[in-house]
């Protein structure tokens, strides 16, 4: 180990001596002390999610770039300028030389990732600490952002289903009124039975109660759990929107009642319907008891708009309930373990461009090879594509992300800036699957590449 | 008995070929053509050739650096490649690649890291070679300040750090003064006595020929003339006779007995001349004792103690040798041997013939008792021309 060590010693004084990471720790001071101090909003809670989205987004930004480029550095510096060929031709397997500068490289990024963050963490604790808050704005922050709630989603109806019945009807519509239905045809019901049912599960008619179900929370809660949800008036564009009015009702079962139609009955939570602007987050709090003894919470919202206009909420963030699970404290540890798997992963990938090439090319690849990754997640996270050449590329983007990392799944700071719980099954996953079964084969590929390749065919000056 | 001690050939190079491509694979440059060669245990061996004949390429593929297109190469009876192989080899390439940004001693410190050296051995060894390199001063200095000289100083001492059993040498006088080209052929002498292996690459011929035992010439990646260093060199066709400067009249006497001896040959007669280099170190052993300052590389002290002593594993055939009491006789018989001239005619007639297949000349003990006096002398007067540090 002797070797590995010196060459490992030797890589972080080389990547400290390097101009880029000067200017990397200046940005990272900058971003993570100056940032999170600077900012300030009318609104107590807004500045805390903004400092902390933005602070720890920017952190994660900063370092992601700058595993790449080290990982590139550390790796193609010495065989540019030929130092390797005399550490090669010593009693180190190359396995060791680069393993050893990954190492480093590793090292050198979660040193500053794990500093950062104290900073970023520390800079927010006391600014808020600080601030001149009432007692009730100070509670709401504590409740709302400065936690790790779990999240829980409704199950939604599935689109593809309705969709393919809305189609049918459509084309029975169509074929009765006497139209010519043909694949172009088709394809456009296709898209526009899917656009319908998914704004169909969104929408919430004036004075119609629409339902939604919880399942899996836990039965023994004590307290209370909470209720986050973002409503938007008449269509999803912003500058429409204006204050709405909505009433929640909780399901009971009804279990007692003989003959009951229903299997709940929906009471409401309150008695005035709550007052909610559109394009806002807005959290309410639920008894614990309103769970049922399966686990499940059935909830309903009439909504009382006074234009009598339909209100929207997004499938995928509205409505959820949150349960308090930790301290603030712990799930920004957990979001600094997301972050410190996307340096490793990240060093990882940028020392296996740079076993083969050059370091500008090797960088460029590194980045392309993750755009396409966000790419692909993002092309195969669509609900439908009704046109062939769309649906090829679904398949394709799906087929890419077996070995291509998506970086969207490191991404935690939002999580954490709006007071949800970094679960330890999503860290988990993200070691599996991005680290162990994407980054490790592409890293080992990268170190068969360097144990094998030549590393005197030219000398540069 | 491990073959390093034995005949078995440290470097055994069959049908070597190397060919450059370009990214498309297309063959661009036969940088070596086929070529064969073995260097054999304690032999100081140079690969002599103009730019671009494959010294290097060869060199670099002997340390599994670049890999033969076709053709076999073996060090120490293994791959090239292998770790194990590199633990008994030391290289100082033609330019030395040093960190910038560490300090002699730190440099030093890595690459006997790299060797498993513990940490007691290292400084031991890194005060000695700093020492030997003449670079005790600067040795918290950081490199990148270091001159081309002293950048080779501290190449050359890294080479050495681990003790190696076969060194490879390219261009080792490159860089460096004449006081430090003398240390390093100095360093070669020794280490050959110590039946180190050593593989040269130079342009500077007069290096080569003071040190190197055989010499494979090179040009456009093929060999074209291998051989014993002094079966190339050796004109014997003539003769030269060499006497302290006798007076004008004695010398006219021994002109004219030599005219009358031989009168269809052509004879000169002339005052020999010093070589430039010891007229050179002259000059700084005079300046040195009048104590002349130098912010450069100070001259290099004597050859580190773990260099210069008795291999351990060398100890007892050493030990075997030295009880052999008949050698010093048969060392002055040699002499006589030598110096018969029929045995001498005998060996240029077989050596100038055509088709001669050259003798086995068994190495004369009286030449390597030869040898070894110059060794000495020269070491004396190393000891005399640096202060012994």
């Amino acid at each position: 180990m002797r070797g590995f060590f010196a060459i490992f010693r030797v890589g972080c004084r080389q990547m400290l001596r390097s101009r880029f990471f000067r200017v990397l720790v200046a940005l990272l001071v900058l971003w993570s002390c100056a940032l999170p101090a600077l900012i300030t909003d009318r609104n107590p809670g807004d500045f805390i999610r903004i400092a902390l989205l933005y602070s720890t987004a920017g952190l994660n930004f900063f370092l992601g770039c700058s595993a790449i480029w080290l990982g590139c550095f550390a790796i193609d510096a010495d065989v540019e300028s030929a130092h390797l060929q005399l550490v090669a031709v010593k009693p180190v397997s190359r396995w060791t030389i680069y393993t050893a500068k990954f190492c480093a490289v590793a090292w050198i990024n979660l040193i500053l990732l794990a500093i950062a963050s104290l900073t970023i963490f520390c800079v927010i604790k006391f600014r808020f600490s600080r601030g001149e808050y009432a007692a009730e704005v100070r509670a709401r922050i504590n409740n709302e952002i400065l936690v790790g709630r779990r999240v829980y989603l409704p199950k939604h109806d599935d689109y593809n289903a309705a969709a393919k019945k809305i189609v049918e009807k459509k084309r029975a519509a169509a074929i009765a009124a006497g139209d010519a239905v043909n694949l172009n045809d088709d394809v456009y019901f296709q898209r526009e039975a899917m656009q319908e049912a998914m704004s169909k599960d969104a929408e919430i008619r004036y004075n119609v109660l629409k339902k939604w179900e919880f399942q899996n929370l836990p039965t023994d809660l004590k307290g209370a759990l909470v209720l986050r949800y973002r409503t938007f008036v008449g269509g999803l564009a912003g500058n429409k929107q204006r204050s709405t009015r909505l009433l929640w009702l909780a399901g009971l079962p009804r279990t007692e009642i003989a003959g009951a139609k229903e299997a709940v009955d929906f009471l409401p939570l309150s008695y005035d319907p709550e007052q909610v602007m559109g394009g806002v987050y807005t959290e309410r709090r639920i008894p614990a008891e309103a769970i049922t003894k399966e686990g499940t919470l059935p909830l309903g919202a009439l909504n009382l708009d006074p234009k009598e206009e339909a209100i929207f909420m997004q499938p995928t963030d509205s409505p959820k309930v949150l349960i308090p699970v930790c301290g603030f404290g712990q799930n920004f540890f957990r979001m600094t373990l997301s972050s410190a798997l996307l340096v490793l992963s990240l060093a990882a990938i940028g020392c296996a461009f740079a076993s083969l090439l050059s370091l500008p090319t090797a960088v460029f690849c590194s980045f392309a090879y993750l755009f396409v990754g966000v790419l692909s997640q993002f092309w195969a996270t669509q609900r439908s594509y009704p046109e062939l050449t769309a649906r090829i590329g679904y398949y394709v983007a799906k087929g890419v992300l077996f070995f291509v990392v998506p970086l969207q799944h490191f991404d935690a700071t939002e999580l954490v800036s709006n007071g949800e719980l970094v679960e330890f099954s999503m860290l988990g996953n993200l070691f599996l699957f991005s680290v162990l079964l994407r980054t490790v084969p592409l890293f080992l590929l990268g170190g068969l590449i360097y144990r094998n390749r030549e590393l005197a065919m030219a000398v540069r000056r | 008995m491990d073959q390093k001690q034995t005949n078995f050939p440290v470097v055994v190079v069959r049908g070597l070929v190397k060919t450059f491509r370009d990214f498309w694979g297309r063959a661009r440059v036969k940088a070596v053509d086929g070529i064969d060669f073995e260097i054999h245990h304690g032999e100081v061996f140079a690969l002599l050739g103009p730019n671009g004949s494959g010294k290097s390429t060869t060199v670099k593929m002997i340390l599994g650096l670049l890999y033969p297109t076709f053709g076999d190469i073996s060090v120490f009876g293994k791959s090239p490649r292998a770790v194990e192989t590199k633990k008994e080899i030391g290289y100082l390439p033609e330019e030395t690649y040093l960190y910038p940004y560490l300090t002699a001693r730190e440099t030093l410190d890595f690459y006997g890291s790299l060797f498993h050296l513990s940490a007691a051995e290292r400084k031991s060894r890194i005060d000695q070679l700093l020492d030997m390199v003449g670079l005790s001063h600067a040795r918290d200095r950081r490199v990148g300040e270091f001159s081309k000289g002293m950048a080779r100083r501290i190449g050359i001492a890294q080479a050495m750090i681990n003790d190696p059993d076969f060194l490879i040498l390219d261009e080792p006088t490159s860089g460096l003064d004449p006081i430090g080209c003398r240390e390093v052929k100095d360093l070669i002498l020794t280490l050959k006595k110590r039946g180190k292996t050593i593989l040269v690459t130079s342009h500077l011929l007069s290096d080569v020929e003071e040190v190197c035992d055989h010499v494979v010439i090179l040009y456009g990646g093929k060999i074209r003339a291998q051989g014993k260093l002094d079966d190339l060199l050796t004109m014997g066709e003539q003769t030269r006779v060499t006497f302290s400067a006798p007076d004008a009249a004695a010398q006219k006497k021994f002109e004219s007995a030599l005219q009358a001896q031989f009168p269809a040959q052509s004879l000169v007669v002339d005052h020999p001349r010093r070589s430039l280099e010891q007229y050179f170190l002259d000059v700084v052993l005079q300046a040195k004792n009048e104590n002349v300052s130098t912010s450069g590389a100070a001259a290099g002290g004597k050859i580190a103690d773990y260099l210069s002593a008795p291999d351990s594993r060398d100890a007892v055939l050493q030990s075997l040798m030295v009880e052999e009491k008949a050698a010093p006789v048969q060392s002055e018989k040699a002499v006589e041997v030598v110096a018969d001239p029929a045995k001498e005619e005998a060996k240029l007639r077989a050596l100038t013939s055509e088709n001669a297949v050259p003798e086995k000349v068994e190495p004369p003990v009286a030449a390597a008792e030869s040898e070894k006096e110059k060794m000495a002398k020269a070491e004396e007067k190393l000891d005399r021309l640096f202060g012994g540090k």
